[in-house]
């Protein structure tokens, strides 16, 4: 078969331009760093990639969401135990003014002003704000949990955070607990409770029976704030496990990312370093055979 | 025998003349497209009387070196790898509309909307939490919208490349004034050396513009016996001897028709660059339109919907939300450009895709998004009072898992668009192989090399020299002769 010189020419520049494409692919990725930087360049791998990458973004937020509800939550847990403190002095106060029989009208009202005190103190407590919101007000807007008098302004509701997958939005957790799962439903609430118990101190003669009453009805408010703090501790716990486990998730989800989209350095290099010697061999063939014709060696 | 052999010596040297001058040639057109080596064809002249020896040589012709059947199979194989190469460039212009993977693309831009509404879900109170999700809602919005309109606009740039009309100086026009052409060098060559003319520079000229056809619009070629050419594409006659069809573009990218037809309105299933084109205005970009527009449906019906049934940390409600009925009502997320509180779904002759935006209302006031649920038995949220329950936000950004979701759809999109494009890429470089093949085996025969060349014009130049001495020789004997009278 006779060959044309136009068709050597073509050929062999066809070659040159395949792989000087070649070349430049490889240079792209490994100054890039990147294997994939369109569709076509492996559909399946860009397909899981984006899957990845979609994945990677909820776990960040998850992430974002459980270490929100860490906060509220290490807020909620300290502000409960401060509220049980504040409890177990009330009841201190109480189990003095009922142990001592009857007693001078000032020792009572001493003891009816450290109650007030203590009404107070637990307000402040039950008013706690976490990032603007008032951590036992439910999911109400109000910015305050308890008015003066110890009214209820929130409402049932527990506020929630997702931070993890799971059925309708995913797995919420509480960050809280509404005000009235802490310190008792209306009229039996805690502040009502202590508030009637100091004005019957101070009026310097409270009947045993008062006493008694507000020491069991005390003592009812105390293991329902004992329950919410249990709920806290444990939702504290759950947030823990589920954030370690994120972590986890997250890393290995990062990692199965960069190893279909990242470049193997090595792999990519010894590559670009064939087909560069490809492209020298490749060019020193034309350059020998394209310029030799019968004339080069018959002409001097 | 009058002139001693003279003659003889000159026939000879007009042959190698004629040798060198076709081989010169030759080599002057080794590049030059469409050209087929020539060939002196020599013939003995035959002797005068029984037992005379011959008159010389007789230069028959000079013939054009050529296949029929490699001919052929070299305009379908330059034809189909036309196409291909064409096809590939549309697919990867298609690729580049969508930037993927990279964090500026559409899917990206999904992510960073859910993850804006989770931390909206969790700070239902802060201002700054919502326009976050209103400003990513409206980077995907715009995003959406400017694909769709890339999309739209390659496709009509890839229209008017073949042209409108008759070809309106576009691809098509190219095809036509070559057809006329095709016919008008039948008609010489038909007429041949008789007509005055070159019929072998005819020819040439005639195979270089059905190669420029055949890559134009996927021609092909049949060679008649007295060497004029017969053009068709899959049974449709475009140039029969002398007479030319004049082809014109029919129908539009809009309606997904269009098409290339005869002057008597038949279709012609063009192939080549042309042909590559129609298919992509006609089945390839729609197709990608369509699985945007179903992207920006389901993103906007799902986020929507859940927009209407909740309420916003004012405790104003959605559409669909029952209430006093009266108050504010909050507005769609996504709605269509213009329109200032709905969004209208892709139907025939609408696109979502082309007119998604966020509700004008939304961007002035970002804290309408319905962060909280509707009232119900499970909730204390009431209409009109101000709630700081994040529980809609969250289900919205739960969306970002949904199989059925936006970014599944446009996950879908990108897959079918990278093993599409990367289909096509290979099946450029097969037919583009083919056509090397094709051309290399048509060149074997019709190729000039310029060894055989070099070597036929030495050779020319050694009878030559030969017919010159033996004019020397004749001369001398006839000199001897003249001194011995």
């Amino acid at each position: 078969m006779d060959v044309s010189n136009l068709a050597l020419v073509q050929t062999l520049s066809d070659q040159l331009v395949t792989q000087t494409n070649n070349i430049a692919q490889l240079q792209g990725q490994l100054s890039s760093g990147q294997v994939l930087s369109k569709p076509s360049d492996n559909p399946t791998a860009v397909t899981q990639v984006l899957a990845l990458s979609s994945q990677a973004s909820q776990l960040t937020s998850w992430q974002t969401n459980s270490d929100t509800a860490t906060s509220w939550l290490g807020t909620a847990n300290g502000t409960a135990n401060s509220v049980l403190t504040a409890m177990q002095s009330a009841q201190t106060l109480l189990l003095q003014a009922a142990n001592q029989g009857a007693q001078d009208p000032t020792t009572y009202k001493a003891l009816g002003s450290q109650l007030q005190g203590i009404v107070s103190n637990l307000l402040s407590l039950a008013n706690t704000q976490f990032e603007g919101r008032a951590i036992f007000a439910g999911t109400s807007a109000s910015p305050q949990a308890y008015d003066a008098s110890g009214t209820y302004l929130g409402n049932s509701d527990v506020p929630t955070a997702v931070i993890g997958p799971g059925a309708g939005a995913g797995q919420t957790v509480g960050l809280s607990v509404p005000g009235t799962a802490m310190f008792g439903t209306g009229a039996a609430n805690v502040f009502s409770t202590l508030s009637t118990m100091a004005t019957s101190l101070l009026s310097g003669t409270p009947s045993s029976a008062t006493i008694s009453t507000a020491i069991t009805a005390l003592a009812a408010n105390m293991s329902t704030a004992q329950t919410a703090s249990a709920t806290l501790g444990n939702a504290s716990q759950a947030v823990a496990s589920v954030a370690s486990n994120l972590t986890n998730q997250l890393a290995s989800v990062q990692s199965s990312q960069a190893t279909l989209e990242d470049v193997n350095v090595a792999v990519a290099s010894t590559q670009l370093q064939m087909e560069t010697a490809n492209y020298q061999a490749a060019l020193w063939v034309a350059q020998q055979s394209i310029p030799n014709t019968l004339m080069k060696f018959l002409v001097p | 025998m009058s002139d001693l052999g003279l003659s003889i010596a000159g026939t000879g040297l007009a042959a190698d003349m004629a040798l060198i001058d076709t081989a010169s040639n030759n080599l002057a057109n080794a590049s030059s497209a469409g050209y087929a080596a020539e060939k002196v064809n020599l013939s003995p002249l035959t002797a005068a009387g029984a037992y005379g020896v011959g008159q010389g040589v007789m230069i028959g012709s000079v013939s054009r070196l050529t296949d029929a059947v490699l001919g052929a199979a070299n305009v379908s194989a330059q034809g189909t790898s036309s196409s291909a190469k064409q096809f590939a460039t549309v697919m990867s212009s298609v690729e580049a509309i969508f930037p993927e993977p990279s964090s500026n693309g559409v899917a990206s831009q999904l992510t960073n909307l859910w993850s804006a509404l989770s931390t909206l879900a969790s700070n239902p109170n802060q201002v700054g939490a919502a326009q976050t999700v209103v400003g990513a809602a409206q980077t995907l919005a715009s995003s959406l919208s400017g694909s769709y309109s890339q999309l739209s606009q390659l496709s009509s740039s890839l229209q008017s490349q073949i042209g409108s009309g008759s070809g309106d100086g576009g691809l098509l026009s190219q095809v036509n004034s070559l057809l006329s052409q095709v016919a008008s060098l039948n008609a010489g060559i038909e007429a041949g050396p008789a007509g005055g003319q070159n019929a072998n520079a005819l020819s040439d000229q005639s195979t270089a513009d059905v190669n420029q056809l055949a890559s134009l619009i996927g021609v092909s070629a049949t060679t008649a016996t007295n060497g004029t050419t017969t053009l068709s594409i899959n049974g449709v006659q475009l140039v029969s001897g002398t007479v030319a069809q004049q082809l014109s573009v029919s129908g539009s990218a809009a309606t997904t028709n269009l098409s290339v037809t005869t002057a008597s309105g038949v279709v012609v299933k063009a192939g080549g660059q042309i042909g590559a084109n129609l298919t992509a205005v006609n089945t390839t970009v729609p197709d990608y339109l369509t699985q945007l527009n179903s992207v920006a449906d389901t993103l906007a019906s799902s986020v929507n919907a859940l927009q209407a049934s909740g309420l916003d940390s004012k405790g104003d409600p959605g559409s669909s939300v029952p209430g006093p009925g009266t108050g504010t009502v909050l507005p769609d997320i996504f709605v269509n450009a213009g329109s200032s509180s709905t969004y209208t779904a892709s139907a025939a002759g609408f696109s979502g895709a082309a007119t998604i935006a966020v509700s004008p209302t939304l961007l002035t006031s970002p804290t309408m998004i319905a962060t909280a649920s509707a009232p119900s038995a499970s909730n204390a949220n009431v209409v009109g009072q101000p709630t700081l329950d994040g529980s809609n936000a969250q289900k919205m950004a739960a969306l970002a898992s949904s199989t059925t979701g936006a970014d599944s759809l446009y996950s879908t999109l990108i897959g079918g668009l990278g093993t599409q494009s990367s289909g096509a890429t290979a099946s450029a470089t097969m037919a583009a192989a083919q056509a090397t093949t094709a051309s290399n085996n048509l060149s074997a025969v019709s190729g000039v090399n310029q060894n055989t060349q070099e070597m036929d014009i030495m050779s020319a130049q050694q009878a030559f020299q030969a017919s010159s001495q033996v004019i020397n020789a004749i001369n001398q004997s006839f000199q001897s002769l003249l001194q011995a009278v």
